[in-house]
């Protein structure tokens, strides 16, 4: 049956919602599933560049965690939303990675923070004070990369994605109370390798 | 406030996560507390720099790098009705069916071109009252024509492995009915190929295979018939 006629059976609108999709996806129609990659392949990338720094590995965490959606179809529950299902699969794959090859990893971290200095962009109002903002970032970039991947995961998912404390626990697999307390660990944890590096840049300066 | 708690609310203040009233007695700390305001100032830069960090580049993906990830793993959908078992499904039944069709006894729809298939023309004994059927003389070209090939699939006969008759009719259902088509007593009857020494012959179609264990081949007769269509 074609894609379109598939929808018109089973009642899809033009603006199909991910529930639609999931469900015509498990019924057999691939273009539904197609549908759902192309809406949030985005952030998915976006979330897992920003947890590896490397747009190959970020790639093949994002196809990746694609694919084991389309395995897992049939788990997903209806009352979460795909892109927290999406995201709790893209933090595993990225805390998966990151034990299996520290390493390696640790290397890449140093090559993304000197590609860092110039990438960070910043408003243009005074000069000396974006290039001080931009001084900062790349230490706090530097730092975040420098975090073991569970802290990363959830400050990125906090700080950067700005998700609710709500679906980072559904994310995680814990309760709000638990998200809670991961995030201020991470922050923390952020904190304590940002201090050193901002120490470290104060005495250079003057 | 001291120590952790201190701590906390300073946190929550950078990051904007507290409530009007906690706003008020965060500000009040951070005006009289230097512990409150050098935790503030570390937090605030880490806040900050959260929201500034570096654009991820363009992605290289499609849907077409997932469509060939998911295919190259052989995995199903995990919906009840995978398109891809249907797609299986439906080449079984094909098979199936072409299979039946085939092998049908009197059916003579195996094409000569098929490379399992070997079409031998072979001498049988008499069939006379078939070819008085043929009314309608075939032109000496196409008869030349006919029997060159049938010239060349009797060479393949003849390299063959030895036929194993099927218990099968010999005669396809067309020696029963007249035929319009180009069919003629001197098609089947090869009687100008070389070395044919000029008795009435019929078309064998012979199936093909090779033995897995010692690589010889084998063949295995589907069915024959005086009338069968050489040619297009």
């Amino acid at each position: 049956m074609e894609a379109a006629a598939f929808s018109a059976a089973h009642g899809i609108r033009v603006t199909d919602s991910d529930d639609d999709l999931i469900r015509a996806a498990r019924d057999g129609d691939y273009s539904s599933f197609e549908k759902l990659y192309e809406a949030h392949r985005n952030t998915v990338y976006r979330f897992a560049y920003q947890m590896t720094h490397s747009r190959d590995e970020a790639e093949d965490i994002t196809q990746e965690a694609f694919v084991r959606a389309f395995q897992n179809l049939h788990r997903f529950r209806e009352q979460a939303k795909f892109t927290t299902w999406i995201l709790r699969i893209v933090t595993n794959l990225c805390t998966d990675r990151a034990r299996m090859s520290t390493r390696r990893t640790n290397l890449e971290q140093k090559e993304a923070t000197g590609g860092l200095e110039w990438m960070t962009i910043g408003k243009v109002v005074d000069p000396n004070e974006d290039m001080e903002e931009d001084r900062r970032a790349a230490l706090v970039r530097k730092a975040v990369l420098a975090l073991p991947a569970h802290h990363r995961n959830v400050i990125l998912l906090r700080d950067f994605e700005e998700k609710e404390y709500t679906e980072i626990a559904e994310i995680l697999g814990c309760t709000v109370g638990g998200a809670k307390l991961r995030v201020l660990r991470a922050r923390r944890a952020l904190r304590d390798r940002l201090e050193p590096l901002l120490r470290d840049q104060e005495p250079n300066r003057k | 406030m001291k120590g952790k708690h201190l701590e906390e609310m300073m946190i929550r203040f950078a990051y904007g996560e507290l409530d009007g009233h906690e706003v008020t007695k965060a500000e009040e700390l951070l005006a009289t507390s230097d512990e409150a305001r050098r935790i503030y100032d570390i937090y605030a830069i880490a806040a900050g720099g959260m929201k500034r960090l570096p654009e991820a580049p363009a992605p290289q993906l499609s849907s077409e790098r997932l469509r060939e990830a998911i295919l190259s793993r052989e995995i199903r959908g995990s919906g009840a009705k995978p398109w891809t078992w249907a797609g299986t499904a439906a080449s079984i039944v094909a098979a199936g069916a072409l299979a039946v069709y085939v092998f049908l006894p009197g059916e003579s729809t195996v094409s000569p071109s098929d490379s399992n298939t070997v079409v031998a023309v072979r001498d049988i004994v008499d069939h006379s009252s078939s070819i008085e059927r043929f009314e309608e003389p075939v032109s000496s070209a196409a008869v030349e024509s006919t029997n060159d090939r049938a010239a060349e699939t009797e060479i393949v006969a003849d390299k063959a492995a030895p036929i194993r008759k099927r218990p099968q009719p010999a005669a396809s259902k067309r020696t029963s009915e007249p035929t319009d088509s180009f069919t003629s007593a001197e098609v089947s009857r090869p009687a100008a190929a070389p070395g044919n020494s000029g008795e009435l012959e019929a078309v064998v179609i012979i199936s093909r295979t090779s033995n897995a264990i010692d690589g010889t081949s084998d063949a295995t007769e589907i069915v024959s018939a005086t009338d069968v269509v050489l040619g297009n």
